[in-house]
């Protein structure tokens, strides 16, 4: 193989593929990335055995060829030079990088050593744009669960209806639902017998975020064969596997309807939020919320022993029964970081139920497409 | 040798020609899925060990095998397949019934697209409209519902032959969906090729329309007369639908000439359903009459006690006791108190105590308990149930539709609230506490052996038992 290429482009291609890649593999193999050429292109990918990534960047191919190579040394090397022009060759299992000021020689390991990363299909379930997908993905990401040992809980649960997708996680403590439109011209017939048979999967967290940083441009095509998602746009391809199992039926424990309705300002709540969280209780970051007497404002309060204590009162628009209830405040905000809308509405029950959080538009209408549900903290 | 040992056999040797790490990347989660004449399939978790175990260990892996099986030619991979889908991908044969599946399903979706009213043509596998969740598994029999579930049984054997048609009532969420479906379902499990719809009366009346509206009529009743069987939920939506009736006259009379299965279910019987043909209520009534009613403690423990194995979860005696106890109205109510509660403790993943499942299902029992019966609700409901208004009860009118139901209003707001004669007479538009007390005596009197009012007295207790 022989090739050059621009540095930058080169760095930014690994950058795409080496998020994947784990710190200690079983198979040393596994610690590389894969470099080869493809036409008058490279492909690099890599992959840890459950999700691999895949992408094409131009390059001048002067020989064909292809190698494995450490992901440490490669990319190390590569922030460390200022040159703008890099040339690689392969002779045997080495690989020799040359610039104007420097020269690596790099072990690596056969082609014939990596596993085989399988060819996205062809054809297509749905087609999307990138950005209607992206811009949903941090809402979702917030309320995935890490390391739950309830496997599904580890992913997002993808609900395909004929017209949209409705994605969910949680970890239990809140819950985030998305609705993304889809178009019907973008549709292929093998969606609708697909879904009939598969009315939702399970999407593994990573794969999601890997989506989120690697597919922010064109058009985005996602098909499910052999209980793997292939996803992708014209430069880089994302293969998973799904996480097996049924995800809670989490619709069972949203609460139908709501006592007490609160509007207001989300930078000014999140200002608040932040400051009582400097003295909230550090194991869960509790903090109270509840209405003054003439529902014009919402009264944020925290306290621990160690810390100390504080009050912030904002401006609002209270609907209902008075109210006092335990949050952790970090949820809060998390949720509120996502919302882009200058308004949110806050609906809540008494004490124990579970409370919604919404953005609203200029027209006091609450954003269909995002719900964040919270637990509060509930006292014995 | 069974398929776990052969599999441990073939991994000890090839696990001889492997590095420790290769050994565990690829080999970790597999076993045998299938073994025929000439062909391995192993079951992998993952799309890499699949691609890799056929190109590179293709070898090592018939190398083994054929020491014990020397015909074996062809290793094949597959993928653990999601438990969720409805086609269980168990061997190579399902695999050619599904892509056939595929291309019916592909045909009728391509139909359905083009064409409306949507309702599907020809194939059959989904347009039966049965929900394959339904069995009569998963269904729990008690006193309230034997005699339904044993009719339904003896149907399943010999549909067409031994009740004709059937007609099974009750009250909402008690199962008539239930054993009705898991009838179609039985039959559907034994011969595939039995043509069985399953449509509630409401969607056959919009479909009739629809068809109407395309001049289709004649190809919509086409479509039915063909069946071996029909299955028509919720039949008392026909009240007051004149066309619709008459045209399911005609269906139902050529089904049932050809000794096709009819199964009916409505929340009354026959009779009770206002302004049904007379032809239609006596066809009705002609073949065999089940009724559901509300299931006692037992039943419900059972009930609650099969849906918490089939969850997969785990509740004590207590709670379960006390979920019987307290929900009695309907099986669905049931169900739902359950489902929350599961999904609740499932997301904190601890189990729930019988405090937090009193707090939980607070809402659902409170409004089980019968406080909230006052006489304008029972007032409404014999006007429902009688299709009159609550104006003409409590008015003077003299007329023989409006009489009865004011003298049945009478006895259950006696019997129910214990009124006096007096508070009753003047509740119901000043009328004299002796007529009153003579309406009541009179429905007493009439009731010893009157099955029919009996039946009505009790339809409209769980009417306005339910508001």
């Amino acid at each position: 193989m022989q090739f050059s290429i621009k540095r930058d482009n080169f760095r930014n291609a690994i950058s795409k593929i080496e998020r994947v890649l784990l710190k200690n593999p079983s198979l040393p193999i596994l610690s590389n990335i894969l470099i080869k050429t493809d036409k008058n292109r490279l492909v690099i990918a890599s992959t840890n055995l459950e999700i691999a990534v895949k992408t094409f960047v131009k390059a001048k191919i002067n020989k064909e060829g292809g190698i494995t190579i450490p992901i440490r040394v490669v990319s190390g090397f590569l922030n460390n030079i200022k040159d703008d022009i890099i040339e690689g060759f392969v002779i045997k299992d080495e690989f020799q990088v040359k610039t104007e000021k420097h020269q690596i020689k790099i072990k690596g390991m056969s082609l014939d050593d990596y596993p085989i990363i399988p060819e996205n299909p062809e054809d297509s379930y749905i087609k999307i744009n990138s950005k209607d997908l992206i811009e949903n993905i941090s809402n979702i990401l917030i309320s995935v669960a890490r390391n739950d040992t309830r496997q599904e809980l580890n992913g997002v649960n993808v609900l395909f209806k004929k017209d949209r997708l409705i994605l969910a996680s949680t970890d239990g403590y809140r819950l985030s639902e998305v609705v993304i439109s889809l178009n019907k011209n973008n549709l292929t017939e093998e969606y609708f017998i697909f879904i009939e048979n598969t009315p939702s999967i399970i999407i593994p967290a990573l794969t999601f975020s890997e989506i989120q940083k690697n597919l922010t441009e064109g058009e985005i095509s996602l098909i499910i064969k052999q209980n793997q998602l292939f996803v992708g746009n014209n430069s880089t391809k994302i293969i998973s596997k799904l996480i097996n199992g049924n995800y809670i039926d989490y619709q069972q424990i949203l609460p139908k309807k709501y006592s007490i309705e609160v509007k207001i300002n989300r930078n000014e709540l999140i200002n608040a939020l932040k400051i009582a969280s400097l003295v909230s209780r550090d194991n869960n970051s509790e903090i109270k919320i509840s209405n003054l007497k003439n529902k014009k404002e919402l009264e944020i309060s925290s306290y621990s022993n160690e810390a100390g204590e504080n009050i912030s009162k904002i401006a609002a628009n209270i609907l209902g029964d008075d109210f006092e209830i335990l949050f952790n405040c970090n949820y809060l905000i998390d949720g509120l970081s996502v919302i882009k809308e200058e308004w949110v509405i806050l609906k809540l029950n008494k004490e124990k139920s579970p409370a919604l959080m919404k953005g609203l538009d200029e027209n006091e209408k609450e954003d269909f497409k995002f719900s964040y549900i919270i637990m509060p903290i509930i006292k014995n | 040798m069974n398929k776990q040992e052969l599999w441990e056999a073939i991994l000890g040797e090839v696990e001889l020609s492997l590095s420790k790490a290769s050994f565990t990347t690829w080999f970790k989660n597999t076993s045998i899925k299938d073994l025929t004449e000439d062909t391995l399939i192993i079951i992998v978790p993952n799309i890499f060990a699949k691609e890799w175990l056929e190109k590179k260990y293709q070898k090592t892996i018939l190398d083994s095998i054929r020491k014990h099986f020397p015909k074996i030619n062809r290793v094949i991979c597959s993928l653990e397949v999601q438990n969720k889908t409805s086609f269980p991908q168990k061997s190579m044969d399902s695999v050619i019934v599904k892509s056939k599946l595929k291309e019916k399903l592909k045909k009728s979706i391509k139909k359905s697209l083009r064409e409306t009213p949507s309702f599907n043509r020809n194939s059959n596998h989904i347009s039966s409209g049965l929900n394959p969740r339904y069995k009569f598994e998963t269904y729990v029999i008690g006193a309230n519902n034997e005699l339904a579930y044993a009719a339904c049984q003896s149907v399943s054997k010999k549909p067409g032959q031994s009740y004709n048609p059937l007609f099974i009532y009750g009250d909402v969420g008690l199962g008539k969906t239930h054993l009705i479906q898991a009838t179609g379902n039985f039959i559907k499990a034994q011969n595939p090729d039995f043509k069985i719809r399953y449509v509630s009366m409401e969607r056959f009346a919009n479909e009739l329309i629809g068809a109407i509206q395309n001049s289709k009529a004649k190809e919509f009743k086409n479509e039915y007369i063909q069946l071996d069987m029909l299955i028509i939920d919720d039949v008392q939506f026909l009240s007051k639908k004149e066309k619709t009736q008459e045209e399911f006259f005609h269906v139902f009379e050529s089904l049932y000439q050809l000794n096709k299965q009819i199964i009916i279910s409505a929340d009354r019987p026959p009779k009770s359903i206002p302004t049904l043909e007379n032809r239609l209520k006596s066809r009705f009534e002609g073949g065999m009459m089940a009724d559901i009613s509300k299931p006692d403690l037992e039943t419900r423990l059972a009930i609650i006690k099969k849906k918490v194995i089939e969850k997969n979860f785990d509740l004590s005696e207590e709670i379960i006791e006390y979920l019987a106890k307290n929900i009695y109205h309907n099986v669905r109510e049931l169900e739902g108190a359950l489902n929350k509660i599961i999904v609740t403790y499932q997301l904190r993943n601890v189990f729930p105590t019988l405090k937090d499942v009193m707090e939980l299902t607070e809402d659902l029992i409170s409004s089980n308990r019968q406080s909230k019966v006052t006489a304008t609700t029972i007032v409404k409901a014999v006007a429902d149930f009688f299709n009159i208004k609550t104006t003409e009860i409590l008015g003077s009118c003299r007329k023989k539709t409006v009489i009865k139901p004011r003298q049945l209003t009478f006895y259950l707001l006696r019997e129910d609230l214990t009124l006096s004669f007096t508070e009753i007479g003047i509740f119901l538009g000043g009328k004299n506490h002796s007529t009153v007390m003579y309406a009541h005596k009179k429905i007493i009197k009439e009731l010893g052996d009157n099955k029919f009012l009996q039946d009505q007295i009790k339809f409209i207790r769980e009417k306005y038992n339910d508001y």
